[in-house]
């Protein structure tokens, strides 16, 4: 807040951004609600579980749903791809999410901070280390389930891309990484992503920066210190 | 110098000439008789003389299939007659399942294994050598008496003893007397081979279109074997009977006969589907419901032949029967069907035509299907997701069976219950009805693992009393005509075996079944006198009673009995159902996934019979997900999925934990500085 009692807030992240992130959280949510009897398939023996898949309108319709929100992940992945080729926003945001050194000093550090050993927390760039966590956990699980998620959609297509024999043992494979992923993110996203952005006390109830893109100068400057210094440190990289 | 050149010029071409010559020569072909229509030919009797009816030349002597047919630059009728149609186990040891369990089996097949009758009781081939007239049952003679040799073509123990010899050669040679005990031999044993003849390997029964069954099966009855032939080809009319001291004679029709007096009949290569199903029908009725019509059928109505799946010969994909003389017809396996195992899977397969188009087959998609449905599920299971008519789901043997048309007698110890558990007069329905008469009684077929596959089957239950024999695994069953005897007596006059008459109904179906430990009692109480009053000799044996794999060795004291999971006894068959399949459009999974993967779905959550009668009498059930043996996904098994699955849990573990313990040191931190 300025001396006019007025915020002044700078964009971070553009509109190219947030609607991937509003894409993704969209189709994940739908795509977590209808993995639950998707789940139940695993146990089709019981009468109690597939009677959700019966609650939720028949396996068809469950699927349907399913690859529905599939896709649009799937759209949201390419056009982050997309994005992070064609936009030089893109590109410097990824450059910038690179794991380096730092990450792991700041993440030690900050376990030191945490635990009472130093003072003050370590100060971050433009993203810090489990921002960058988040970012690249949703990368490869995207990569994952987009791929063993179409493995199961064309079966046979995966099939005829492969010897005989082997592709169900890829199916299967795919079927359980699938699986095993899905609950990865699950638990990530809504234990880990929710407490950072939602239950964390300095954030509580939830930052609105994934809708208006904005954030305070008093917040970037207490939660992204070296934002400034690591992008000048970009340019310079890029003029170079 | 000019004319040297000129000479080695010419040289040159006539080497290169003669060498270009000498490369296009092939061998010489052997040259072959053509083949595939027989022409004209002579019949012959036994002895390999010509019978000639046009000019009266051994006019009066019943024709030989082995002599005619197999006559010297035709077919080798040794070659054939090896087929499993006409040894019918003869020759071959029992799997090490029947020898543990069966201790009157003696082969794997019809002829000294498990018969053709789905569970015990049923008539047993005698031993080679026995000490006691009173426990033999069943004769290699009586075998063919006792009407299996309706449907068997001859040839095998129907021509040679268990040491190789023909029997009436060899009854004669060894001196043996027709209808004697002749040293209690259970190839001799009251046979009458020396006057009956043997029946040889019948070519015509299959290959002949218009064979006619019934004069064929009408000279089983008369005990005139070595006329069968004859009469079933309608070459001949015999007339006379063995059995009734009648004698034989045979009239050769002259208008089958050409002017030299050799016939050229209507045969065929290929067996038509009738004369195939004059003997799988029957049976196929009993054991599966099987209907075989264009009604069940998908194939049957698209008109694909017998053959066509099951081919023979030439026609054979499998190395294992191809071949020109060699008669061993491509077939399955069936978890019960034990002759010549290791020719199983020998026909062609649904795969086989459904993925390259034989015979015009619609090309298998499965669009969508997970392909460890195609793994862990067999075709039949989803395309026969009905059977159309009553199967024996339940064969008893240890009560009586009173209902009208039951025919031979003995038969009456046998009550069958259909997959619905109601009572079943199936022999009764047999002499009423043809195939093409059965009654339409849908039902749903119980699923079993077999081979790592699912497949629809009929598990048969059975209860039935048996003998234990001290220091030998497996049981031994009582005679079946001993049982009907003891119950035809105690029906006659109820105060003898005067227990039988404990056993009642206790379902309300009407129909008497033995459930309770009294009951069973009765059961074993009345079999162990009968057997001690007909001298029947019972040292070192036991009367016990068998329900499914339970062994009581009386009413309240019972053991279990080790059989495999897909089997509902070890002492009942079960029958894969792989005929009557339905169209694609009528398949499980037509309707989507939910034809399965519901909470109503029979697949999973149908109930199965588990044992036919509980304390009430009433039926005892288990899920069918259960009898499957579901605990978790099948995919499970595989080995890259176990190991994916390990790596996942544990990253999952590892990324968790490591998540956990930084949001609550994050936490503690905050509200430590602001305390």
């Amino acid at each position: 807040m300025d001396s006019n009692n007025t915020v002044t807030r700078t964009k971070r992240f553009n509109i190219f951004f947030r609607t991937q992130h509003i894409l993704m959280f969209l189709s994940v949510t739908a795509l977590v609600i209808t993995a639950i009897p998707l789940w139940c398939l695993r146990y089709p023996h019981s009468r109690a579980l597939t009677g959700i898949i019966d609650f939720f309108g028949g396996l068809e319709a469950i699927r349907t749903w399913h690859h529905m929100a599939g896709w649009i992940l799937t759209f949201a992945f390419a056009y982050h791809l997309l994005y992070v080729f064609v936009h030089p926003e893109g590109r410097r945001d990824f450059l910038l999410m690179m794991p380096r050194r730092k990450d792991f000093q700041d993440l030690y550090h900050n376990i030191l901070y945490f635990i009472g050993k130093r003072n003050e927390p370590p100060q971050f760039g433009r993203f810090s280390y489990f921002e960058k966590f988040d970012y690249w956990g949703a990368f490869w699980g995207c990569i994952i389930m987009v791929g063993t998620g179409l493995i199961m959609l064309y079966p046979s297509k995966a099939n005829s891309l492969l010897s005989a024999g082997l592709g169900s043992t890829i199916f299967a494979v795919a079927l359980e990484a699938h699986y095993h992923e899905a609950i990865l993110a699950t638990l990530a996203l809504f234990i880990w992503h929710m407490f950072n952005v939602h239950v964390r006390p300095e954030k509580f109830p939830g930052s609105l920066v994934w809708f208006h893109g904005n954030i305070t100068e008093k917040e970037r400057h207490k939660e992204h210190p070296l934002e400034d210094e690591e992008i000048d440190k970009y340019k310079t990289f890029k003029e170079q | 110098m000019k004319r040297l050149v000129f000479f080695a010029m010419v040289l040159i071409f006539c080497v290169s000439a003669f060498t270009l010559y000498a490369q296009n020569q092939k061998e010489p072909q052997k040259k072959t008789a053509p083949s595939g229509v027989c022409p004209p030919f002579y019949l012959k009797d036994e002895a390999g003389n010509i019978i000639d009816p046009v000019n009266n030349v051994n006019a009066d002597k019943p024709y030989s299939p082995k002599q005619t047919c197999g006559a010297k630059g035709c077919h080798d009728y040794n070659k054939i007659t090896e087929g499993f149609h006409f040894t019918q186990g003869k020759g071959e040891k029992p799997t090490p399942d029947m020898e543990k369990r069966y201790l009157w089996v003696s082969t794997p097949g019809d002829y000294g294994g498990t018969w053709c009758s789905p569970a015990p009781l049923y008539r047993g081939l005698a031993p080679k050598k026995n000490t006691d007239p009173r426990k033999i049952d069943m004769t290699s003679f009586d075998y063919i008496a006792a009407t299996c040799g309706y449907c068997h073509p001859g040839g095998g123990p129907l021509e040679y003893d268990r040491e190789g010899n023909r029997y009436d050669e060899h009854m004669k040679k060894q001196g043996m007397k027709s209808g004697e005990e002749n040293n209690l031999d259970g190839d001799y044993f009251k046979a009458r081979w020396s006057d009956t003849g043997i029946i040889e390997a019948d070519c015509l029964l299959c290959h002949m279109p218009e064979y006619n069954f019934k004069d064929r099966n009408k000279q089983i009855d008369n005990l005139t074997f070595k006329w069968a032939a004859t009469a079933g080809s309608g070459l001949g009319k015999v007339e006379g009977s063995i059995k009734e001291s009648k004698p034989v004679r045979v009239t050769y029709d002259i208008s089958k006969f050409d002017d030299k007096g050799m016939i050229s009949p209507h045969m065929v290569k290929e067996p038509r589907n009738t004369t195939c199903l004059h003997c799988h029908s029957k049976p196929g009725w009993k054991k599966r419901g099987a209907s075989f019509s264009p009604r069940t059928d998908v194939h049957i109505r698209a008109g694909l032949r017998c053959v066509d799946c099951h081919p023979a010969g030439n026609r054979a994909q499998d190395k294992r029967i191809q071949g020109k003389e060699v008669h061993q017809i491509g077939k399955g396996d069936d978890p019960s069907g034990h002759v010549r195992d290791d020719l199983d899977n020998t026909m062609l397969d649904c795969k086989y035509c459904h993925t390259n188009g034989y015979l015009g087959a619609s090309i298998a998609k499965h669009d969508g299907l997970p392909p460890h449905h195609l793994e862990k599920i067999a075709c039949q299971t989803c395309h026969i997701p009905w059977r159309y008519a009553k199967a024996a789901q339940v064969q008893v043997s240890d009560v009586f069976n009173p209902a009208p048309k039951i025919s031979p007698p003995p038969k009456r110890i046998w009550t069958f219950y259909d997959t619905d558990m109601n009572y079943w007069n199936h022999y009764g329905e047999l002499n009423m009805f043809t195939k093409e008469d059965q009654t339409t009684n849908p039902f749903r077929p119980v699923l079993i693992r077999y081979k790592g596959k699912i497949y629809p089957a009929n598990r048969v239950h059975s209860a039935w009393p048996g003998l234990m024999e001290d220091g030998k695994s497996g049981l031994n069953q009582p005679l079946m005509k001993d049982i009907f005897m003891m119950w035809q007596m105690h029906n006659e006059n109820p105060s003898k075996y005067s227990e039988l008459s404990r056993i009642v109904d206790d379902s309300g179906d009407g129909v008497p079944e033995v459930n309770k430990p009294e009951e069973i009692d009765a059961v074993i109480n009345s079999v162990r006198q009968y057997l001690t009053d007909t001298k029947y000799d019972l040292t070192g044996k036991k009367v016990v009673w068998i329900l499914n794999d339970k062994l009581y060795s009386s009413g309240n004291k019972w053991e279990k009995l080790p059989k495999h999971d897909y089997e509902a006894s070890p002492y009942a068959s079960v029958y894969k159902y792989s005929h009557d399949v339905a169209p694609a459009k009528a398949a499980l999974g037509s309707k989507g996934c939910s034809d399965c993967h519901s909470k109503n779905s029979h697949f999973f959550f149908a109930q199965v019979l588990e044992y036919p009668f509980g304390d009430d009498g009433k039926p005892i059930t288990v899920k069918q997900a259960d009898l499957l043996g579901y605990k978790e996904v099948p995919s499970g098994r595989n080995p890259w999925t176990y190991w994916t699955g390990v790596f996942f849990k544990y990253l999952t573990i590892v990324v968790l934990f490591g998540l956990v313990v930084h949001m609550i040191l994050d936490a503690l931190r905050y509200y430590r500085k602001r305390s």
